[in-house]
């Protein structure tokens, strides 16, 4: 391998320059700023099958996305879109909580399980409909491979909270940021 | 569906489903709750929702009700809408 050290690369003709070619990877090295291409990968996960939870112990919604840092320095964006429902049977209020985890790790959401809560006094059996949407920004500090999962737990005894009802659709976008 | 089932069979069960096929779902009772059959479930669903059907058909016609007692008070449908918001 040989090391080529320049301040400055042009195209020899045109306007385009070219760096590699189809099946190749182009890495910034770690702790190196790109002035260009901080999206360095994006990797995609949906699901449909509706998990219904009562009880508060958080259980997997289903959801789930995996990614391998090129570098320790670099972030992992995660964007989630989760459909839910949240019921009263008993109560006269419902409520459930949608956590975000990496691999066994709580990095966002779930502090209070009525972060999802709705109440109709003096009346059961409601429902609502809805999405749920978390933006975290993850340091991970790791070039293993990372699994992100949702998770969901309901509020009171006697509520439930469900993902992906009516199959709607949920969504988890990992997408690696250089450092 | 079926998680409101249980509930009805029994309010205080805590438990997860995954899916939405009661002949398909994976059903895990916690914290004690005593394990309710698939088949008890399924049984259950057609109370459920007949119950549904009966409360929307409540509500219609309470709402019938009620605007024909505030017509026979005199009321306009225009005052009737307003009071409907």
């Amino acid at each position: 391998m040989s090391k080529l050290e320049v301040d400055a690369i042009e195209p020899q003709s045109g306007t385009t320059l070219t760096l590699g070619a189809s099946g190749d990877t182009i890495n910034v090295a770690a702790g190196a700023t790109a002035g260009f291409g901080k999206i360095l990968q994006v990797v995609q996960g949906t699901h449909t099958t509706p998990v219904s939870n009562s009880t508060s112990t958080y259980a997997d919604t289903g959801l789930t996305a995996s990614i391998t840092p090129i570098s320790t320095s670099n972030k992992i964006l995660v964007l989630v879109n989760q459909s839910y429902l949240i019921q009263n049977t008993t109560a006269s209020q419902a409520g459930g909580a949608i956590r975000l985890m990496r691999d066994t790790t709580v990095i966002s959401g779930g502090v209070e399980r009525f972060e999802l809560y709705f109440r109709v006094v003096g009346d059961t059996n409601r429902s609502l409909y809805g999405r749920q949407t978390i933006n975290f920004l993850d340091t991970p500090s790791s070039t293993s491979a990372l699994t992100y999962t949702t998770q969901l737990a309901r509020y009171v005894s006697g509520d439930s909270i469900s993902t992906s009802p009516s199959n709607m659709e949920a969504s988890i976008i990992l997408m690696e940021v250089a450092g | 569906m079926i998680i409101d089932a249980i509930l009805k069979i029994n309010p205080k069960a805590e438990v997860v489903v995954r899916g939405e096929d009661i002949d398909t779902c994976e059903i895990e009772f916690y914290n004690g709750t005593a394990e309710i059959s698939k088949a008890d479930i399924k049984a259950m669903i057609p109370t459920l929702e007949q119950e549904l059907k009966d409360a929307e058909t409540k509500k219609i016609n309470d709402k019938a009700s009620a605007k024909s007692k505030l017509k026979a008070l005199g009321l306009t449908d225009d005052e009737i809408e307003a009071l409907q918001g």
